[in-house]
């Protein structure tokens, strides 16, 4: 039976003269788990909106949504409150109040229920998510995962048939992403709630998924099953945000249907590839000086706290794109702060240039930049075109123009930067960073929120930054990004550096950390970490025959 | 500690500690680095400026007399002001927010509700503050370095870009609120604790260990005067059962919280 049924949608923005939606229509039947993607400002939030009347925008809207068999216009208020769930993008900002146990409660109290039934309902969904132990916390002190289920939990204890989900994970590490998706598995499965999730990371949403639907500029360009996605996405831009076994399956073949879990993946693969052979690890010398060193470094916020980072050490050369991986609240962003000068270290040194960082005089004019994890922590003027410029000395007018369109700005001069989506916020933060010429450029979680094919302009800027032999240290948690364009890599861990290594050698040594490739090619092509490596292997045994 | 009844004043005073330490754990360095200046700073001001009193001890080079009413007088008024910080600061740890939520939120709901919110913001607001204020220095704005009115203006637009910042999280905020249907009902206030047979016990206590004291006070059984000379105190029966009752009452917490 249909939940949702949307006939010939199009909606504009009051501001805009942009259509961010044409000609929608899609069926969405009772109990689906369907995934939404496409790049960022293609209208998925939009029709996600649209579905919920109470957080609509405003806008012109032409065609109809039909909600169980009505107009989703006609629905009464009470009923959209607690019959369909809403959760967003950023997880502190949907938080209200203090506690965890208020906030569960927060949705049942708006609709006058009793302190009885609440406390039945509340203690019944804390149960089912296990998160006794966070119950009487502040919701401050959660880690961005826990606040995301806090979320989640906030909106199913009204008890919702229908659960929308706007990028819920795209704040949260792959572990915590992929905790995430699970719970909505579970959701969907044990209680039959109908989920909608739109999703840039597809790797976890895929094998859940009854459905795939892709946008691209306010249209749908695809609906079909996830086996399918592969072959139909062949050559078109999404291709490569889907999962590598999906990637590596329809590049190769041309069935219909493709495997799209690691195993279904690993299995073709054994199958499909009989003489193993290692993957060549392309030779990667970089004979340049060291640039930055650290020794030692110890670093607390607080006399009272314990320590964050514990005696990290870290030499980088000049030119060389560092990628540093670990999870959320390893203390990642901590390190960048510290190397970047931002805050004095405890204890240790750090050498940038030969010289003492403490000994350095005018740090942010043209010698460090640094892009913060948050966007938003770096935004000053009240129009983009006046950001950009005021973080800025000594850069003509052309030099911007020609950044701002690389930065695929152009059409957002004049917008306030706020009022841009995530990515273009990410965009805009990385524009100013990269414009101010320095020669050495930290960057915390730089992919955040970018769609795959601005992932591959960022990665060629940062190689011309290179060969200016401009050094850029990163950390992320994208594994696949620092896999495929990073000079080494390292893992954050307890406060400390370890297990640093070129790409290759990295990947090919971890085994749940690392690349979806890898991880369905470790037994029958050891050291293959990307799916082009699979690819090459392939189209090479092919050739040899 | 609101009569000046050397007896109460060191009943309080006690019972004070006893609860600071049980609530805490321990007694904090704080009671010796900080409290115990902060009160005997007073009592040595009452001590040199208070020159009232009929037994003299010595005279100031100014020929103002020092007595013995008024060195007392500064002791116990410390022993007051040390005794009232210790209940405060029991009281602070006690009365947690989820409990003032519970007297208030019947009364009011969407007070409570403001009330969770504000303590939720404000934190929020102070550490964004200092995120913008650390990265922004990156971007050339400094707030430490440089010249003074540059720094002033870097300054005031950190602090502009965190109200920006609130406000625009507060769209969303809004939205969450909206969606999770708030106003569309007469809101309730959900609280973690129940009235039971218990407190109705424990309230009966309160009042009546209230009542016996004030109505001792009331009678007179608690005046006590430091000047012109220090009173002989008071062991008489009825005095007895109100210090009792004193006593009682500022250990009741720990009683019934066995």
């Amino acid at each position: 039976m249909e939940l949702i049924k949307i006939n010939n949608l199009s909606f504009t923005y009051k501001t805009g003269q942009v259509t961010a939606l044409k000609d929608i229509d899609l069926v969405i039947g009772k109990g689906e788990f369907v995934t939404l993607c496409g790049k960022s400002g293609c209208g998925k939030t939009t029709l996600l909106r649209l579905l919920k009347p109470s957080i609509s925008p405003f806008g012109e809207k032409t065609g109809e949504i039909f909600y169980k068999g009505e107009p989703i216009l006609k629905i009464s208020e009470l009923e959209d409150a607690s019959k369909i769930g809403f959760v967003m993008q950023n997880p502190d900002s949907q938080l209200i109040t203090e506690k965890v146990w208020s906030e569960l409660a927060f949705g049942l109290e708006s609709l006058g229920f009793s302190n009885g039934e609440i406390r039945r309902k509340v203690s019944e969904m804390v149960s089912f998510f296990g998160i006794e132990d966070i119950f009487h916390k502040k919701t401050s002190e959660l880690s961005g995962g826990q606040k995301q289920i806090v979320n989640l939990a906030s909106v199913l204890v009204m008890q919702p048939d229908f659960l929308i989900l706007d990028e819920p994970t795209s704040q949260l590490d792959p572990i915590c992403a992929s905790d995430f998706i699970k719970t909505l598995e579970k959701i969907n499965r044990e209680l039959g709630i109908t989920v909608i999730l739109s999703e840039h990371r597809l790797e976890e949403a895929f094998p859940v998924s009854d459905r795939i639907i892709v946008m691209d500029g306010g249209k749908i360009i695809c609906d079909t099953t996830p086996q399918k996605a592969g072959k139909l996405l062949k050559g078109s831009s999404m291709f490569d945000a889907l999962p590598a076994p999906v990637r590596i399956f329809s590049s190769l073949c041309d069935e219909e249907e493709g495997p799209i879990t690691v195993r279904e993946g690993k299995k073709w693969l054994s199958e499909a590839l009989k003489n193993k052979m290692p993957v060549a690890i392309p030779a990667n010398e970089n004979n340049s000086p060291v640039f930055l060193q650290a020794k030692d470094l110890w670093f607390k916020y607080d006399d009272g706290d314990s320590y964050v980072i514990k005696g990290a050490g870290l030499s980088v050369k000049k030119g060389e794109f560092f990628a540093l991986l670990g999870g959320n609240g390893a203390g990642k962003s901590t390190l960048i702060s510290l190397l970047g000068g931002l805050v004095p270290c405890r204890r240790g040194k750090i050498i940038i240039d030969g010289k003492d960082i403490k000994k350095h005089k005018g740090l942010y004019d043209g010698f460090i930049s640094i892009l913060p994890q948050n966007p938003l922590l770096t935004f000053s003027e009240n129009t983009v075109l006046k950001d950009i410029k005021s973080s800025l000395i000594n850069v003509d007018d052309e030099e911007i123009n020609e950044a701002i369109r690389i930065f695929g700005l152009e059409k957002l001069t004049d917008s306030h930067p706020y009022d841009l989506s995530g990515g273009e916020q990410q965009k805009l933060a990385l524009c100013k960073v990269f414009l101010r010429k320095s020669r050495i450029v930290f960057l915390d979680e730089p992919t955040k929120g970018l769609d795959v094919a601005f992932k591959k302009t960022l990665a060629g800027l940062i190689k011309k930054l290179n060969e200016n032999s401009v050094t850029v240290i990163m950390v992320s948690h994208d594994i696949e990004f620092s896999a495929e364009y990073a000079s080494r890599c390292a893992l954050f861990f307890d406060g400390n550096v370890t297990a640093l290594d070129e790409p290759y050698s990295f990947f090919k040594n971890n085994y749940f950390y690392t690349t979806g490739a890898n991880r369905l090619a470790r037994d029958i092509l050891p050291g293959a970490i990307l799916p082009r490596d699979i690819i090459n292997a392939f189209k090479g045994e092919g050739e040899n025959e | 500690m609101v009569y000046m009844n050397p007896v109460c004043l060191m009943i309080s005073f006690v019972c004070s500690l006893f609860h600071l330490y049980y609530i805490k754990k321990g007694v904090t360095k704080s009671i010796f680095t900080f409290m115990l200046p902060a009160a005997l700073i007073p009592a040595l001001i009452n001590t040199l400026f208070n020159h009232r009193g009929m037994t003299i001890l010595a005279y100031f080079p100014s020929g103002n007399p020092l007595t013995f009413e008024s060195v007392i007088y500064g002791l116990f008024a410390a022993v007051m002001l040390l005794s009232a910080i210790n209940w405060f600061s029991s009281f602070g740890e006690v009365m947690t927010s989820d409990k003032i939520r519970y007297l208030f939120g019947r009364l009011s709901p969407s007070l409570a509700l403001i009330f969770s919110m504000t303590l939720r913001f404000v934190p929020l607001f102070i550490s964004k503050l200092k995120e913008i204020i650390k990265y922004q220095s990156a971007f050339g704005k400094s707030v430490y370095e440089g010249k003074p009115v540059a720094r002033l203006k870097n300054a005031l637009s950190a602090f502009s870009l965190v109200t920006t910042y609130a406000l625009e999280n507060s769209i969303d905020t809004a939205d969450s609120m909206k969606g999770r249907g708030y106003g569309l009902a007469k809101r309730t206030c959900y609280t973690l604790f129940k009235f039971s047979k218990r407190d109705i016990i424990s309230l009966t206590v309160i009042l009546i260990l209230s009542g016996l004291i004030l109505w001792g006070a009331m009678c007179g059984v608690l005046d006590y005067y430091f000047f012109p000379t220090v009173d002989q105190i008071s062991f008489s029966p009825i005095s007895v059962s109100v210090y009792l009752s004193y006593f009682l009452l500022c250990m009741y917490p720990f009683i019934s919280g066995r």
